[in-house]
């Protein structure tokens, strides 16, 4: 037999043992007990439908987001081209994102999230790393928990009016990483949330829309069905854009299992990897 | 405490807070400590198994000795170069304090009054199943089980949840006034305090929340983890207050500003962070 017909024999055995060990693998995988502490994201794929009429003014629990390998895509993304006034577009022109104009690399990105973990800030934090959130409402405010970075924003419910002043000093009010948030049930299935007096050195988006602080944000909470739950985003900053630019849809599904694993950007971790390795690949060779 | 290079900022703004809103802020009858206005006394009875709320804490804290370690504890324990008070010694540019580039602080040292701001807020809320408990230190939050499922028995190996820096905690309630917390599965890289102890994964971690009444709530932590102590240990004893107004701050560590402050200011000039 020639060697070459051998080599394709053994080559089609040796495939099909693999093919078989992957699937015996697989199966044992999805035999496997389950831990009540795990998230399978082949079992939250596998939820699949609505799952019924959504509760009335019932946002409570934990939803799978984009990042979470449960199959949920993104509805819309933020609008491109942004809607720039000159400043907004001096700003926007000063944030160097990865992967921006034609391939921005880490070592050259001033992505103050990307370069030293600092907290994404809102809105960033609704429409970046979207793995997983849970919600939890007391008598006077709502609490979103974000499984990416372990943080939480807040969201006021008691019918106070969002502050306007926002500076450093006794009489105005802090700008936050996360803003000040007021919220209200529209109807018994939409709870919309405005947010202002965001820190002005976060990014708006992944990809460095830059926003000032007193943009204003809208969030609108859909949930269609039990399962099914829509985030819209639109944020109004006259200063820097021409008109309320939409930071897009976003889309959460019911995890039956309401468990998710952490995930967090380590300051620590992300300087190694920057100094030992994405830092000195970038830098052009000297020629000797 | 938001990072090394702003403790100063941070302690003066919680200090001009304290000061100056002194008048709007002070409850009806003074402070308890400074800066945590003092509710109506006497205060009302404890509602029945409700923790919900913003309490503040924690105060009086009156731990047990820590006992001696374990070789491994203290093989660990070595290798930790803490700063300020934890240390006579150790300048912040040398120290290797995670916390020092903003590194999740982990539980349970997040639930220790953190140098810069005595502010160990937190509040308790709910889903289906569990407690929720979120902290303004670092804005991170916590999920406490109560669907009655074990602790898992190990962590990090296969078909078991991996370690997590707050961990996996059950509760229950021991009587209409008392919640108890079981955690395991910390992750190991935080540290237990700010002397730099190390606590294991294995560790077996356990909270008390007794109600006392409508605005104290005492706090009971004992600490169980034979592959780094020799024996258990009582941790943290201390109490909560009810906030008035039952709102947070914003209290961040951001590691390019910690990163920067000790990398441009506290290793060229040796600062020692008091």
């Amino acid at each position: 037999m020639p060697k070459t017909c051998t080599g394709i024999i053994v080559g089609v055995a040796v495939a099909v043992f693999l093919s078989a060990l992957a699937a015996a693998q697989g199966n044992a995988q999805s035999n496997e007990a389950r831990s009540p502490w795990k998230y399978y994201p082949e079992d939250a794929r596998a939820n699949v439908g609505d799952g019924g009429p959504a509760p009335k003014r019932d946002l409570t629990g934990t939803w799978a987001g984009e990042s979470s390998g449960a199959g949920v895509a993104r509805l819309v993304p933020p609008e491109s081209p942004p809607p720039l006034t000159p400043l907004g577009k001096k700003l926007f022109d000063q944030n160097r994102a990865e992967g921006g104009r034609g391939g921005i690399t880490i070592a050259e990105s001033n992505d103050p999230h990307v370069r030293y973990c600092d907290p994404f800030g809102f809105p960033r934090n609704m429409n970046d790393q979207i793995r997983s959130m849970t919600i939890t409402t007391l008598p006077n405010r709502t609490f979103v928990l974000l499984k990416f970075m372990n943080i939480w924003r807040e969201i006021w419910t008691d019918g106070r009016a969002l502050p306007t002043n926002f500076a450093r000093g006794r009489d105005a009010h802090d700008p936050t990483y996360n803003g000040y948030s007021v919220g209200r049930w529209e109807d018994d299935y939409t709870f919309v949330v405005e947010t202002t007096g965001m820190a002005p050195e976060t990014w708006a988006t992944e990809s460095g829309y830059p926003h000032s602080v007193d943009a204003r944000v809208t969030e609108r909470f859909q949930r269609k069905s039990k399962n099914d739950l829509t985030l819209t985003m639109t944020m109004d900053d006259p200063k820097l854009y021409t008109k309320p630019v939409s930071l897009g849809v976003v889309h959460f599904r019911w995890i039956p299992s309401q468990t998710f694993f952490d995930f967090s950007c380590v300051p620590s971790s992300v300087q190694r990897y920057l100094k030992e390795m994405a830092d000195p690949a970038a830098k052009p060779v000297v020629a000797r | 405490m938001r990072t090394p290079s702003i403790v100063v900022s941070v302690v003066v703004l919680v200090y001009l807070t304290t000061v100056a809103g002194g008048a709007q802020r002070r409850g009806p009858e003074g402070f308890v400590r400074e800066g945590i206005p003092r509710m109506p006394n006497p205060p009302g009875p404890a509602p029945t198994r409700d923790l919900s709320g913003v309490w503040v804490g924690p105060i009086d804290n009156k731990p047990d000795p820590v006992p001696p370690m374990t070789p491994a504890g203290e093989a660990l324990f070595k290798e930790r170069k803490p700063y300020g008070d934890a240390s006579r010694n150790a300048k912040l540019g040398a120290s290797n304090d995670p916390f020092i580039t903003c590194d999740p602080l982990g539980f349970p040292r997040s639930l220790l009054a953190h140098a810069v701001s005595s502010r160990g807020r937190f509040i308790f809320g709910s889903a289906p199943d569990r407690l929720l408990i979120t902290y303004e230190q670092q804005r991170v939050w916590r999920e406490i089980w109560m669907d009655g499922r074990a602790l898992p028995k190990a962590v990090d190996v296969r078909g078991a949840p991996e370690s997590r820096y707050y961990g996996h905690s059950v509760g229950r309630w021991e009587n209409d006034r008392t919640l108890v917390i079981d955690t395991t599965g910390v992750d190991e890289r935080p540290w237990l305090d700010e002397a730099g102890r190390p606590r294991s994964s294995s560790a077996r971690i356990q909270e008390r929340y007794t109600r006392l009444d409508q605005y104290n709530l005492q706090l009971t932590v004992t600490i169980d983890d034979p592959k780094f102590y020799t024996k258990p240990w009582t941790w943290m004893r201390a109490n909560f207050y009810w906030v008035l107004g039952q709102d947070f701050a914003e209290t961040f560590c951001i590691p390019s500003e910690g990163i920067e402050y000790r990398d441009s200011l506290a290793r060229p000039s040796g600062i020692v962070i008091p």
